[in-house]
């Protein structure tokens, strides 16, 4: 008896995902078809991929919300690049230059000034959101013809590209965070920082690596948000806010593992897409997706009681 | 002596206002187990936190395999072999017994992943190299009992083959069987070359384990010598010293009402309580550190949950209750961590003083009087004689004795009958030491039944009417200081019975 | 022993000392007049009735009604994501009762602080009683009360926009009823934080909650109040955002999140504890800045950009603050 009821309580936001997935295909027909799934994997796809970045940070002990500043902001900066006409590598990188460059100072304000990175990288998003606010008027920007959305959205065979894309940054994260010494340590760092010291690891240099590879991660989201719009769109940062902390936070619990950990976030990721993509085909009310991802965020923490574990500390 | 690993000689080390070590020597040779013994604040943390490269020494030397060390880093020491296990043991808990063996050691795969099975097979046998079989090397450190934790900890200490291991008191929380195991293998290690160096208060672990022993008092050696050549009754005595303890305090009492009554009180840490404290007495709880005493006072406050026990306060049966109904009961507690349980260190004394007393000095209970706060904080403050010029200054800013007082001021602002002070006089200076005792004395003088905590066994026999002496969890001796002396507390603070002492 | 007494007469009132919070007060209450008087002379316009009161104490004032929930939040230890929601929900909630019910002010009144506060309530049990981080909480229920707002929304009007009737509206556009309740908010905050018991109680459990607790304080129940009383704030806020603007909208009140953080973390870098005089001096100093830098052309998208800057700016002076005088945690 004990033992049930401890499985489920590991595994509820997976038997949620499961039985959510039966309901939903028998429920409407269209959605087991290969086009709809796979339309559902692009959806979820940048949702995931910026989640992974998001864990990374989470992994090393810290949080990160300037993602939702960040990502607008090297979006337009890649669309006005290749809109202004420059070669297609001279726009990626700087969007990746700009992301670690951002990455990085928030890693000095942590880890130097001993700041609490849930308040300071609120107030990064916000000056961010600024700052791209002021750079483009609030408006979009659109590539049109500059650039050409098949690279990333065409398929090979059945699969689009993308979705190729998100399988081998997952595999990579992975093995990273799962696998390697490295991902390990990152681990104890973000778990046990007094440990850490005393089995002779330097939280810094963790913590920071943490940051750019989270930086990074978030470059790769800006790109592909801003491909798949054909255009970096004024609503971009904002919308993704909320989606990418649920998969985060979700995905701690789902394999019941109680710390954040990136196949998780690939399988919240999914819970999340199917959800809203069930909403379309099922012609569910307006209302019901939000209320439906809030139920499932506080259900998936409270659960699993990892709520002693508090990833945030709001002590300023 | 050629076999000595590792030698410290006429170390000396000076904080501002006490001098920690004065000359200190303290050797260790291969393959011996060497009992490092003295009261609290006799100088052992200092001398091992020396040798370990955080603190580093004002003078002396030291010399390791017969090279002379000038400075070092801790991530050094342990370099060079020296490893150091202390009471907190420091695994992650949420990771694997293997995992925690090999953290920052992890076998690897030719592709740069770690290589699991290599890591499994290799903690298995490294448990099995200090004789441990039975643990499953993939369980949670977490889910481990601590006894077993403290294997893990030794397992990944000895895989790393240092020449020389430092314990700091490893048995305080186990059992007879898990000590036994743990001596077992500490003497198997011995044998294979491993010298060791044991601090300890409990007598049985010196005389069963050491070879040597050395006793520090005040910062100053006191004597090296072959433990069979040092019955325990001396070890003693050279531990607390000849001065005399001035019983200016204390005195016999004629015992009055019962204030507070405590029966078979069983929880962490205590293995059975009892006591009953009368009005007007200041009764003593002594012990070495780990005895039970701080776990026993959170118990009465209702901090911790007790397994079992009765405690009465008054006519109130106090059942399962929280700090809370405990101080509406009439308990008052100053805790052991000052600063950070007793006080809101950015809060000035004022807001301190009234804290638990809010509500008697507010209008419906709502609305705060601040003129009788005020008069009432000031007169507190002159009465406890606290050295502070404003009301309105932080506690941060106060010495530990003034920190002391402001805790204790707060409990003068309720109805308690019942004070419970654990260590109140840490980090205090003499002057406030003594001021301290005094106002404990007026509070029973006014009729307050007083449990003083303490480790330092002098202090506890020149305080106090009658006194507790706890050991593993238990009493084991009630002492009258009038009748008895700091040998004999001592004694039975490390677990020793009377006999010995001659 | 030389005798120590210290008596009534030695009054830390009669004396300026040049404590560390007195001295930051000092400054700011400094910065602030220069401001001032910067834009009245240098910005036409600034200095007229109708400009200090439209334009800088009105938004201001809703502003610091919504901060002040999160204010208190805050002061206890915690923080509230969901404050822009429940403003946004309870403002949307009063006027879907007035189109669907057709009733008139106090009604509207009574629906939006309930929702407030039973928000506020679910917040605080999770968060105190539940043991659940209150970042995660709020922000579900940023979730749920998003959810909630279209709900209501399509069900009175089937749309996204609701329009008040026109009494709500002149009421609601005049600045004495926005100023006016606002006052009487801060009024109420401010007594029940600095002149009661509740208060001493809520700010003890946000310094240092073992503490608190080891001096007999109930610390949960404390906890939780301060979550009540920032939904019933929010709720507030929410309406006297309604009625000034006389419609309500699906997502109303959002970019009140950016100054409900902002607010009370500059008013506890400058007054040196969250406080309701903080952030209503902080939200009278960024809406003067606001409105001085709005007259002298300055284009609305920097706005976004300062409240940033600035809110980094405090926090890397409170961070070296810190480090400075040596503070452990």
């Amino acid at each position: 008896m004990n033992f049930t009821k401890e499985f489920v309580q590991k595994y509820t936001v997976f038997i949620i995902l499961i039985v959510l997935f039966v309901i939903f295909s028998i429920a409407s027909p269209t959605f087991m078809q290969v086009d709809n799934l796979m339309n559902l994997l692009v959806q979820s796809t940048i949702l995931g991929i910026v989640g992974f970045g998001l864990v990374m940070i989470m992994i090393a002990g810290e949080i990160d919300l300037a993602f939702a500043g960040v990502i607008p902001f090297e979006g337009a900066i890649f669309a006005t690049l290749l809109t202004n006409g420059r070669p297609f590598w001279v726009a990626a990188l700087s969007t990746l230059a700009i992301g670690l460059l951002v990455s990085y100072v928030i890693s000095l304000l942590v880890t130097r000034l001993k700041l609490v990175s849930f308040v300071s990288t609120i107030a990064m998003m916000f000056l961010l959101q600024g700052i791209w606010y002021a750079y483009t008027g609030g408006k979009n920007i659109y590539l049109e013809d500059y650039f050409n959305r098949d690279i990333v959205f065409g398929l090979v065979g059945a699969v689009p590209r993308v979705v190729i894309l998100f399988a081998v940054i997952f595999i990579i994260l992975y093995f990273l965070t799962e696998q390697t010494p490295f991902g390990l340590r990152l681990r104890i760092v973000g778990e046990d920082p007094e440990s850490a010291r005393t089995m002779g690891l330097n939280p810094i240099v963790y913590k920071t690596a943490g940051f750019l590879i989270g930086g990074a991660i978030f470059a790769i989201g800006a790109f592909l948000s801003t491909a798949r719009m054909s255009g970096a769109l004024a609503t971009a940062g904002a919308n993704m806010l909320m989606p990418v902390m649920t998969a985060a936070f979700v995905g701690q619990t789902v394999l019941g593992m109680s710390r954040p950990n990136i196949p998780g976030v690939l399988l919240a990721a999914l819970l999340l897409g199917m959800i809203n993509n069930a909403f379309v085909l099922l012609r569910l009310p307006f209302w019901s997706v939000p209320i439906a991802e809030g139920l499932i965020l506080i259900i998936a923490i409270y659960l699993t009681n990892i709520n002693k574990r508090d990833v945030v500390q709001i002590s300023m | 002596m050629t076999d000595l690993i590792l030698e410290m000689k006429s170390i000396s080390k000076q904080f501002p206002g006490v001098q920690a070590l004065q000359d200190v020597d303290f050797s260790i040779r291969k393959g011996e187990i060497h009992a490092l013994v003295g009261q609290n604040g006799a100088g052992k943390s200092t001398l091992l936190k020396i040798l370990s490269g955080v603190y580093h020494k004002d003078s002396g030397k030291v010399t390791l395999n017969g090279k002379e060390l000038r400075r070092w880093t801790p991530q050094q020491m342990i370099d060079w072999g020296v490893s150091f296990i202390y009471q907190e043991l420091n695994l992650v808990q949420s990771l694997s017994v293997a995992q925690n063996i090999y953290i920052g050691r992890e076998p690897k795969n030719p592709m740069g992943l770690i290589d699991w099975n290599t890591m499994r097979a290799r903690a298995e046998e490294a448990l099995a190299r200090i004789g441990v079989s039975e643990l499953d090397v993939n369980t949670h450190v977490n889910q481990l009992t601590v006894a077993k934790q403290q294997l893990v900890a030794i397992a990944r200490v000895l895989d790393m083959n240092p020449t020389v291991l430092i314990l700091d008191e490893p048995t305080s929380r186990l059992g007879l069987e898990d000590a036994e195991r743990l001596f077992t293998i500490l003497r198997n290690m011995q044998e294979k070359g491993l010298s060791i160096i044991y601090v300890t208060h409990r007598l049985s672990n010196i005389y069963r384990l050491s070879d040597r022993i050395t006793v520090l008092r005040d910062g100053k050696l006191i004597i090296t010598s072959d433990t069979d050549k040092l019955p325990a009754g001396e070890l003693v005595k050279h531990m607390v010293g000849q001065e005399v303890v001035d019983l200016s305090y204390g005195s016999k009492k004629e015992l009055d009402q019962m204030l507070l009554q405590v029966n078979g009180l069983f929880g962490s840490g205590v293995n059975g309580f009892d006591l009953k404290l009368h009005a007007s007495e200041v009764v003593g709880l002594l012990g070495a550190v780990g005895a039970g005493k701080t776990e026993t006072v959170r118990l009465l406050f209702g901090i911790d949950e007790r397994s079992e026990g009765v405690i009465q306060i008054g006519d109130t049966v106090l059942e399962n209750h929280t700090p809370t109904r405990a101080i509406s009961a009439g308990m008052a507690l100053c805790p052991e961590d000052r600063k950070y349980q007793g006080l809101l260190l950015d809060n000035s004394i004022s807001e301190n003083v009234t804290l638990a007393g809010l509500e008697k000095f507010a209008l419906w209970a709502l609305f705060p009087n601040r003129k009788k706060e005020k008069s009432t904080v000031l007169e507190l403050v002159n009465r406890l004689r606290i050295a502070t010029p404003e009301i309105t200054t932080h506690s941060r800013s106060l010495s530990g004795g003034n920190q002391q007082k402001v805790v204790l001021a707060k409990w003068l602002c309720t109805d308690s009958k019942v004070f419970l002070f654990d260590e109140p006089t840490i980090g205090v200076d003499v002057q406030g030491k003594a001021e301290i005792y005094q106002l404990l004395h007026e509070l029973a003088d006014q009729g307050a039944g007083v449990l003083f905590v303490t480790s330092d066994i002098e202090e506890g026999l020149q305080v106090c009417d009658r006194v507790l002496v706890m050991y593993k969890g238990q009493i084991v001796a009630k002492l009258d200081p009038r009748e008895s002396n700091k040998e004999e507390a001592s004694l039975y603070a490390m677990g020793g019975s009377p006999d010995e002492l001659h | 022993m030389t005798e120590h007494v210290i008596s009534a007469e030695s009054s830390p009132r009669k004396k300026l000392r040049l404590e560390g919070s007195t001295l930051n007060i000092a400054a700011g209450l400094l910065v602030f007049s220069a401001v001032f008087v910067f834009f009245s002379i240098k910005a036409p316009g600034f200095f007229t009735r109708i400009n200090l009161i439209k334009n800088l104490l009105m938004p201001a004032c809703i502003a610091a009604v919504i901060s002040l929930g999160m204010t208190i939040v805050m002061n206890s230890g915690g923080v509230d994501l969901s404050i822009s929601s429940i403003a946004g929900l309870a403002g949307l909630t009063s006027a879907a009762v007035s189109v669907v019910f057709d009733v008139g002010f106090f009604p509207m009144l009574v629906a939006a602080l309930l929702i407030g506060a039973l928000i506020g309530a679910l917040n605080g049990a999770l968060v105190a009683y539940g043991g659940i981080s209150p970042f995660v909480v709020t922000l579900s229920v940023v979730f749920l009360a998003q959810g909630l707002q279209y709900l209501i929304a399509l069900g009175a009007v089937s749309g996204t926009y609701l329009m008040l009737p026109r009494e709500i509206t002149r009421l609601g556009s005049q600045p004495y009823f926005v100023i006016g309740i606002s006052a009487l908010c801060v009024l109420f905050l401010y007594i029940l934080m600095d002149r009661t018991v509740y208060g001493r109680y809520m700010r003890a459990v946000g310094t240092n909650i073992e503490a608190a607790r080891f001096s007999g304080i109930r610390v949960r129940f404390f906890y939780w109040l301060s979550f009540v009383i920032c939904g019933v704030y929010c709720a507030v806020g929410g309406i006297l955002l309604t009625f000034s603007e006389g419609m309500s909208r699906v997502g109303s009140g959002e970019s009140f999140l950016l100054d409900a953080f902002l607010l009370p973390i500059l008013g506890n870098t400058i007054f040196g504890k969250f406080s309701v005089e903080g952030t209503v001096f902080g939200a009278l100093f960024m809406y003067m800045i606001i409105n001085g830098l709005f007259i002298l052309g300055t284009p609305p998208e920097y706005i976004r950009i300062i409240k940033g800057g600035l809110l980094l700016a405090i926090i890397l002076v409170s961070g070296i603050q810190k480090i400075r005088s040596g503070d452990e945690a």
